[in-house]
């Protein structure tokens, strides 16, 4: 009988701890603390732009945070654990009013983060185009223990916007499904989440279906570590794109995109300057060209300033890209070697950082008036010694608001 | 909490082994080395099986449940032995579905094939089961004009719990009912099978 009783507990233990996919994230369509406040405009927003001191009894957040404003959110990249503030505003009654959540990056800690400051206090602080140090505002995170701690935001300089910026490009289109951000990876609602992630630019991975047509997935198979969906097992190009699109979800919900879909949205609906289409199969190379061309040439049309690069990991994919006509015209970013960016003309070199600082290299892209990138940088130490040897022009990670603390507050002169 | 379910399925698969092997060697050492009558037992069992998954109500998650395993066993209560089994996972058909892609006939199958190794103790009547391995995981998707095949190997984690009815020496009847736990699918079947029990080979 012991031994059925063990089996029963096994059981019971084996099915008492699911796996969660999800963390408990403000709906920012519905929020209390804005509610009937109308959006304010993005120019008094922006007045918020710049670092700050923090003082608080918690130290959650660190001493110093970046705030960048886009439309109608504020994000904060602050100093310690990778943690980060996004909040949605709202002007009710003179009252300046924010509620949004703060998040720890490498770990699952999040919490509600609310705030308000009265619209006199912003415009008499505001002289001669910024802030100035008087300039303080005391916000107010909910923790996992149930306390609310406050946390007193004081101006201390403006960000620099400098011409030639780093590219600070999210991951799979923002971020892993392991770093539980609110949406699926390599779904369009984080691409266009990505900016308040920190990211001004992004990493997509495309393969094909069994009908040739690309679509953004990362791995050349289908699980549930990225998908829900019945009957989508095995390769990615056993079904066609209409199987895979009608029995199959992103792991938050989300649609699959087709590439198309993707870039359209990127093109009319974010401010991203570059898109890294990485190719992920051979297969999908030429299809992947056409898409890209069709929407660098909308993009020029409507005067909108992004670059669309196709991404070459392999050989595989470097021979097949060099068989496309006018290959040498096509944006493209090479992974493998400068001879090979020199060869297709590729507008940057992007190299695995494993591979260490490429001194040399670097001397031969800038000659040759290329970029250089490197992916994938989540650590802070790393983060801040790639951009302090100040040879790249991009860094592909998984945490964009940590690499856009470091560049905001040292490196962005 | 979170715990990966890899990590749980290892960790009860460790207890359960030090567990059988704790009560192993407490009662019947003396029977391990005294016993040197060993045959082989053959289970032939068919039935049906379930998704426990309920969520997806428009599809048909009950099915053809098959299974043969063989088993080296000796009057040591605990035998050793191998299952190669076909389970119905799900199915989907219906007619005229509205899509965002227009209307179409679905007829979709979900399939597995477990081929697992077998920890049994054996308790009077009962068979109690353990076992752990291989699953070929086989879809079929026909839409849209088009019929998509395809398959993968994952792993898969069983219980079952047998008793079996003795007929004459060297057969039985047998009935079990097994849970059948595929991790990477977050699929978990039950399944009640009825069948017959061979003794062959005795060495």
């Amino acid at each position: 009988m012991k031994a059925i009783l063990f089996l029963i507990l096994s059981i019971v233990f084996m099915n008492s701890c699911e796996l969660e996919n999800t963390l408990n994230y403000p709906n920012f369509d519905n929020l209390d603390f804005l509610k009937d406040s109308s959006p304010i405009e993005d120019s008094i927003l922006e007045q918020f732009n710049g670092i700050y001191n923090i003082t608080s009894e918690k130290n959650i957040f660190g001493k110093i945070a970046v705030i960048k404003a886009s439309s109608n959110y504020l994000s904060f990249f602050c100093e310690a654990n990778g943690s980060y503030i996004i909040v949605k505003g709202g002007i009710k009654d003179s009252l300046l009013k924010f509620e949004g959540y703060w998040r720890l990056s490498a770990t699952t800690n999040t919490g509600k983060f609310t705030f308000e400051i009265p619209f006199s206090s912003l415009l008499s602080n505001f002289k001669n185009g910024k802030l100035d140090s008087n300039f303080t505002f005391v916000g107010f995170a909910s923790t996992p223990n149930g306390k609310e701690e406050k946390f007193t935001f004081t101006f201390n300089k403006s960000i620099n916007n400098s011409s030639k910026h780093l590219l600070i490009i999210a991951h799979r289109g923002g971020g892993r499904n392991s770093d539980y951000l609110p949406y699926s990876e390599n779904s369009i609602e984080l691409m266009k989440y990505s900016n308040l992630l920190g990211a001004n630019s992004i990493e997509i991975d495309v393969q094909n279906s069994k009908d040739n047509i690309p679509f953004i997935y990362h791995d050349s198979f289908f699980s549930t570590r990225l998908i829900r969906g019945e009957f989508l097992v095995g390769s990615t190009s056993n079904f066609t794109l209409n199987q895979i699109k009608t029995f199959g979800m992103l792991k938050y919900g989300e649609k699959i995109p087709t590439l198309d879909e993707a870039l359209r949205a990127v093109v009319f609906e974010t401010s991203l300057e570059l898109v890294w289409v990485d190719c992920k199969t051979s297969s999908v190379v030429k299809g992947t060209v056409e898409i890209i061309n069709k929407y660098t040439n909308i993009a020029d049309d409507i005067g909108r300033k992004v670059q669309i690069c196709l991404g070459i990991p392999s050989d595989e994919v470097f021979s097949q890209f060099k068989l496309i006509e006018n290959y040498k015209n096509i944006n493209s970013i090479c992974e493998l070697s400068v001879d090979k960016v020199l060869d297709i003309n590729s507008i940057a070199f992007g190299p695995s950082w494993t591979i260490g600082l490429l001194k040399n290299e670097s001397e031969v892209i800038r000659k040759n008036d290329k970029q250089l990138f490197v992916w994938t940088l989540d650590e802070g130490l790393f983060i801040d010694k790639y951009l302090k040897s100040g040879l790249y022009d991009g860094i592909v990670t998984n945490y964009p608001s940590v690499v856009a603390f470091y560049y905001y507050t040292k490196y962005d002169n | 909490m979170i715990i990966k379910k890899e990590i749980r399925f290892l960790v009860t698969l460790l207890l359960l082994i030090l567990s059988m092997g704790n009560k192993a060697f407490s009662q019947n050492d003396s029977i391990i080395f005294a016993s040197r009558s060993y045959y082989f037992a053959l289970y032939l069992n068919a039935g049906y099986s379930s998704d426990m998954d309920s969520v997806a109500k428009r599809m048909d998650r009950t099915g053809l449940a098959l299974s043969t395993r063989i088993m080296l066993s000796s009057k040591h209560p605990f035998s050793l032995g191998v299952e190669l089994a076909y389970l119905n996972i799900s199915h989907y058909k219906e007619k005229n579905v509205n899509t965002q892609f227009g209307i179409t006939d679905i007829d979709n199958k979900l399939n597995c094939l477990p081929l697992l190794f077998i920890v049994n103790y054996k308790m009077f009547n009962f068979d109690v089961s353990g076992g752990y391995g291989p699953v070929y995981i086989n879809s079929q998707i026909n839409a849209f004009g088009e019929i998509s095949q395809s398959s993968e190997w994952d792993y898969a984690l069983m219980f079952s719990l047998g008793y079996n009815f003795k007929i004459i020496d060297n057969l039985s009847l047998n009935v079990t009912f097994k849970y059948l736990n595929i991790p990477p699918l977050f699929k978990e079947l039950l399944s009640l099978q009825a069948g017959i029990l061979l003794k062959l080979f005795e060495i």
